[in-house]
């Protein structure tokens, strides 16, 4: 069986290149034991593997099992190029205990995290990841990872651990289904139009048939949920700064077509102007006008069931931010105070960094409030012609000015 | 209808991800115990772990004394062994959900009594469900069984 072999020398060269990593240097010390993980994870694989080389196996389950393990190499080869990545210089490790801190309060104490610039422009997060479910690995944009006021991100990304470890999805799972349902009886007329064959709507929530054609707009529901889970979460750990930082990257949206799983980027901004303004966080003027809105999709039955679900997840709304709410207010998590935000905004207008900072969002928050002020350093021309390098080291000094007091307040 | 990557990549609670590996480990300790060898039944526990996980019996429970509600399930979970049974027993015709529910409920029953099976062919025909199951879940979302990478915009 040859096929056996090979995924057995695949197998052998991906420890290699595991070996090969942890031999080198890391400035994050969770991405050390991740390797090790890695390791013995896939060290296991290896095993299985030479167990299926006894005679007489079934030659059906010897082909399954290489192809899961093939699969498995799939997922991990490009995590394994993410814990590389984790070792460049261009990360701001700066900025690590302070966000390591931050996720331990809001994800749990056991979260580990990991930051790589990555070479996608999209900050992204992996998530799920069943073998290693503390770890939060925090990707960046390469050319924007040393950037201090982006930090606000980082919350959105939190939010999808949190999302995971509170099981959220199964606890508003019945909820959508049933928005679902009561969604398409609203707009019957239409549903038989895309789907012809299905026209007794006393069958949506019991029949097959039914069920695998409306479930698409479930699972866009269902994603679209966390996503605005994600961006509450966001909202309410950075504020106002959450704003900025998003519409900095992402407005006025990206070319093509929306995806299914994210509300519309304009979307996205109401939700986030409506949230922020009923809990007194400032939003910038016209900041959803900064956002373009996405066309329809091409397919219209895919367009008719998305619409659907965007339905159903507006009504979920406040359920959402009720849960991140608690979740916070479980975590003991205090947002600063406009007071503190404004002290250190004057340190910086006086090219100081943050004092006794008590939080990143405390930090970040002064420094857009210096980034949107227009009049910033008049007096200083040589800064003025170099504001945002200024600023930003300014941002980052004071992270680190934040991760000593953490160390001196734990130890004592 | 196919589903787009963009749904398959998001599993409800994580629990279905490792489903694949999960079987596949359970089908090779069944084709061990069909050979007349040892086989550490570990793998098949973690199997009906990741099933209940995945389809909650207790809500199967209520679906059958209940065939109104609609809620109860998980849909994706509910496909993705639709499919399981389909290719390893009877069709379910009607195709309704509380019949499934059972069938999915006797499956779990199945699993769980592996330690006193010594029928060949009942092993044997558990090594097919664990196969079939195993190659659906790859089906249903092969970009989940190490971690799901999520951008902030796609």
């Amino acid at each position: 069986m040859e096929i056996l072999r090979y995924t057995e020398q695949k197998i052998v060269r991906f420890l290699d290149r595991v070996s090969a990593l942890q031999a080198g240097a890391h400035a994050q010390g969770d991405s050390i034991a991740a390797l090790a993980a890695i390791y013995k994870l896939f060290d296991t694989h290896r095993e299985t593997l030479k167990a299926l080389q006894a005679p007489g196996v079934d030659a059906a389950v010897v082909a399954n099992h290489c192809q899961v393990v093939l699969g498995a190499l799939f997922q991990y080869l490009p995590l394994l190029g993410f814990l590389h990545r984790s070792k460049s210089a261009s990360n701001a490790f700066e900025l690590y205990g302070p966000l390591r801190s931050l996720a331990a309060k809001i994800i749990g104490p056991d979260a580990r995290l990991i930051l790589s610039s990555e070479w996608d422009f999209s900050p992204l997060t992996w998530v799920r990841m069943l073998d290693f479910p503390q770890y939060v690995l925090l990707g960046l944009p390469a050319s924007e990872a040393r950037n201090g006021l982006l930090m606000p991100l980082a919350g959105h990304e939190f939010g999808h651990s949190v999302w995971v470890r509170g099981r959220y999805s199964a606890s508003l799972k019945s909820t959508l289904v049933d928005s679902v349902i009561l969604n398409i009886r609203a707009r019957i007329v239409e549903w038989t139009k895309h789907f012809p064959s299905l026209v007794d709507e006393t069958k949506l929530p019991t029949d097959l048939f039914y069920v695998q054609a409306w479930l698409r707009a479930y699972q866009s529901a269902m994603l679209q949920c966390e996503e605005t889970f994600c961006d509450i979460l966001g909202l309410l750990l950075f504020g106002t700064s959450y704003l900025h930082a998003f519409a900095y990257l992402l407005a006025p949206g990206i070319p093509g077509a929306r995806s299914p799983g994210y509300p519309s980027i304009r979307q996205r901004a109401g939700y986030l102007a409506e949230l922020a303004g009923a809990d007194n966080i400032d939003v910038p003027n016209g900041y959803v006008e900064l956002f373009n809105d996405t066309p329809k999709l091409s397919d219209p039955d895919e367009d008719f069931l998305v619409s659907i679900a965007d339905t159903v997840v507006h009504a979920q709304l406040s359920t959402l931010s009720t849960a991140v709410r608690d979740h916070l207010a479980a975590c003991d998590y205090v947002a600063p105070t406009s007071v503190e935000i404004e002290e250190i905004a004057a340190r910086y207008a006086l090219l100081a960094p943050a004092g006794t900072p008590s939080s990143l969002a405390a930090l970040v928050n002064a420094g857009w409030r210096v980034a949107v002020n227009a009049d910033i350093w008049q007096e200083f021309p040589q800064v003025r012609a170099r504001r945002d390098d200024v600023l930003n080291e300014l941002v980052i000094k004071s992270a680190q000015v934040l991760e000593f007091t953490e160390r001196v307040t734990n130890a004592s | 209808m196919p589903l787009s990557a963009a749904y398959l990549s998001a599993p409800d609670d994580g629990s279905r991800a490792n489903l694949a590996m999960a079987a596949s480990l359970a089908a090779i300790a069944f084709d061990r115990m069909a050979r007349g060898e040892n086989a550490s039944l570990g793998e098949v526990s973690k199997l009906v772990e990741v099933l209940k996980a995945a389809i909650k019996p207790q809500e199967l429970d209520e679906t059958e004394n209940d065939s109104s509600a609609p809620s109860l399930l998980d849909p994706v979970s509910v496909e993705l062994l639709r499919r399981a049974l389909a290719s390893t027993s009877a069709p379910v015709a009607p195709p309704s959900i509380p019949e499934l529910s059972k069938r999915i409920q006797m499956s779990i029953q199945r699993l769980q009594k592996a330690a006193r099976i010594t029928d060949n062919v009942e092993l044997q025909s558990l090594r097919e469900f664990c196969l079939v199951l195993s190659q659906s879940a790859q089906l249903e979302m092969p970009a989940t069984l190490g971690g799901v990478r999520i951008p902030i915009l796609e």
